[in-house]
């Protein structure tokens, strides 16, 4: 019959169709299916799909069954995840040299990789091995300028902002630097994968926890530096997905110069979007996590755009600001002044877009009353929940108006709170 | 037939090229009477469609093989003895997509058999030796084993390890002092 007789070119097309497991089976069907399945330009094609890091000597079969050995434990979500990493690199590297780019290790240590995070490799967990895929991909930060200025931190492959003066920079740590922290209180370990130098918090990953706690299994989250606090960004893989995503749509804004991704979501809790004749205001807000910070702060970044063909002027120019912010407790503070940070914007089609960064902070109550509340993040302060405002604006310039002024909405937006380890399993036996 | 159902075949279409427009029947001595009948049928069904460009093989997301539509799908449903003689009829008159069709609908039904499925499906000998089979199996067994011992206790907890650059900053340090108190 036809099958085992088949011209070598048309064997090699139907294989060409075929997985790494599926061709293995294949070659041990018969004589001339082994010379299919076998045929180097396969296994060359598969190395390239995986980007195999490859330095044995052999068949092209041989050497990625040497590579397959290493990267054993993240095989199967290596290609989504590479996918994702290829995409961001490509991303990035549009438009001139990137220091984001180059900060990338490209691919892991491999051996390191088996060595340090080989406890973790045996976790069955997608996540996990998506992480470890990741590292394979990205072997941490590399330094820039390692010679001369110790100082220079390398770009920050998960955004950075400012906050009350401090640059919030996390690093993606090389593989070598990856350690383990275990939280005494609640059993969780934790794989400390990056790390900010100023305020001290680090990007983890939950690697261990005790069964009742198994949900938070393969987080990835922000942790304070006292291990009280951290923001959950849920499962690292599907994480990393949404935040390429969001870098190659254009949600997360990417700024050229310094090569940084911005930390700010552009929707979802902790934003705010409203439009008032053709100025539309946008807020996104993110949670500080500082160390001695009992009530709370954020830093917000407030974009506004004149949008042509609905603004009614062909240019405004900003006057004063408004603002409500409501806390906790119930106080609502109401803040009035000329200018934001200073500036007094003008906006038009020529320059239709102004943006700037300020701070909120919660205050510190004066009963110093704890509120015994072991989900409370903030137990001695009276941190704010939601801020509102309007800006006024002027048609033409503040010196010379050519109509009324009229007041822009800012919308109101929520805070988003830290979550308290302490109180995750409280969480849980609540239900 | 119509000259926009044989220009499917590159093979027809160089000839038809090489001896211009005739009536005269184009003999092809490797397809039989059945077969042929099939392929025309799948030529007329695709007559509109665009001609495969010679750099399609570079693109590799051509190379799913999920992407069959439904009349395709329902077309391929042959004998095995059949398919196997409509891949060889794609290959010598040149039909690509054809050809990848077969291609494609036997690498379905090898996905996820094992060897000896795979040779009962398509009715194919074994023809190793005992010590040839042992060797074979061994030579790709690493896609089926689980995770070796060695690198579950590989790397245990804290790794103190620090690539110079990281450890002499003053911030890491901290780092670790908090790390270790905690």
């Amino acid at each position: 019959m036809a099958a085992a007789r088949l011209p070598h070119e048309i064997g090699i097309q139907i294989m060409s169709n075929l997985d790494y497991k599926n061709l293995a089976r294949v070659a041990r069907v018969c004589r001339s299916w082994r010379a299919f399945a076998n045929e180097d330009t396969l296994w060359r094609t598969l190395i390239a799909r995986f980007e195999l890091p490859i330095e044995t000597a052999g068949t092209a079969k041989e050497r990625f069954a040497a590579a397959f050995e290493s990267l054993r434990p993240i095989f199967d979500v290596y290609p989504a995840v590479a996918q994702k990493y290829q995409t961001l690199v490509k991303f990035l590297s549009r438009g001139g040299p990137s220091r984001l780019v180059e900060s990338l290790n490209p691919g892991a240590n491999l051996e390191a990789l088996g060595f340090s995070l080989g406890e973790f490799s045996a976790v069955n967990s997608p996540y996990v091995k998506s992480l470890l895929a990741w590292y394979a991909l990205a072997d941490g930060q590399k330094m820039l300028h390692e010679d001369e200025d110790m100082e220079v931190e390398p770009p920050a492959l998960f955004g950075s902002f400012e906050c009350y003066g401090d640059v919030v920079n996390p690093v993606w740590l090389p593989v070598a630097a990856v350690q383990t922290f275990f939280h005494r209180s609640t059993g969780i370990t934790f794989l400390v994968v990056g790390y900010c130098r100023t305020t001290r918090f680090v990007l983890c990953f939950v690697a261990k926890t005790p069964s009742e706690l198994g949900y938070l299994l393969g987080n990835f989250v922000t942790l304070e530096p006292t291990g009280q606090r951290y923001i959950d960004f849920g499962p690292f893989g599907e994480f990393m997905a949404r935040y390429v995503d969001e870098v190659v749509s254009g949600e997360r804004s990417v700024d050229r110069s310094t090569s940084e991704i911005s930390m700010f979501k552009k929707s979802g809790r902790g934003t705010s979007l409203a439009v008032t004749q053709g100025i539309e205001v946008h807020v996104s807000s993110i949670c500080c996590l500082h160390i001695g910070n009992q009530a709370g702060q954020w830093s917000y970044n407030i974009s506004m755009r004149y949008v042509t063909g609905q603004c009614p002027y062909p240019s405004v120019q900003l006057e004063s600001r408004k603002w409500q912010i409501t806390y906790r407790s119930g106080r609502i503070e109401r803040v009035e002044g000329p200018a934001v940070v200073g500036h007094y914007p003008k906006l038009s089609s020529a320059t239709p877009t102004f943006s700037y960064r300020s701070f909120c902070a919660g205050m510190n109550r004066r009963d110093r009353r704890s509120t015994n509340d072991l989900n409370d993040p903030f137990p001695e302060g009276d941190p704010p929940v939601s801020m509102m405002g309007s800006f006024v604006f002027v048609p033409g310039s503040r010196l010379h108006p050519t109509g009324e002024k009229f007041e822009v909405e800012v919308g109101r937006w929520e805070f988003e709170y830290p979550l308290r380890i302490l109180g995750s399993r409280r969480l849980l036996t609540n239900g | 037939v119509d000259k926009e159902v044989a220009d499917r075949s590159v093979l027809l279409k160089n000839m038809l090229e090489d001896v211009g427009e005739s009536d005269k029947p184009i003999p092809l001595p490797n397809v039989t009477g059945k077969v042929l009948k099939k392929v025309i049928t799948y030529c007329e069904h695709h007559r509109n469609d665009p001609l495969p460009q010679p750099d399609d093989d570079l693109d590799d997301t051509k190379r799913r093989s999920d992407d069959i539509d439904d009349w395709d799908a329902d077309f391929i449903k042959v004998d095995n003895d059949q398919l196997f003689e409509l891949i060889l009829a794609a290959n010598y008159m040149d039909i690509k997509p054809l050809l990848d069709l077969g291609c494609k609908t036997v690498a379905n039904m090898i996905k996820g058999k094992t060897p000896e499925q795979i040779r009962e499906m398509f009715n194919i000998e074994n023809d190793f030796t005992p010590e040839e089979e042992e060797q074979i199996r061994k030579e790709n067994e690493y896609v089926s084993l689980p995770l070796d011992d060695s690198m579950m206790l590989g790397g245990i907890a804290c790794l103190l390890y620090y690539s110079l650059c990281i450890a002499n900053q003053s911030g890491c340090q901290h780092y670790h002092r908090w790390a270790s108190e905690s």
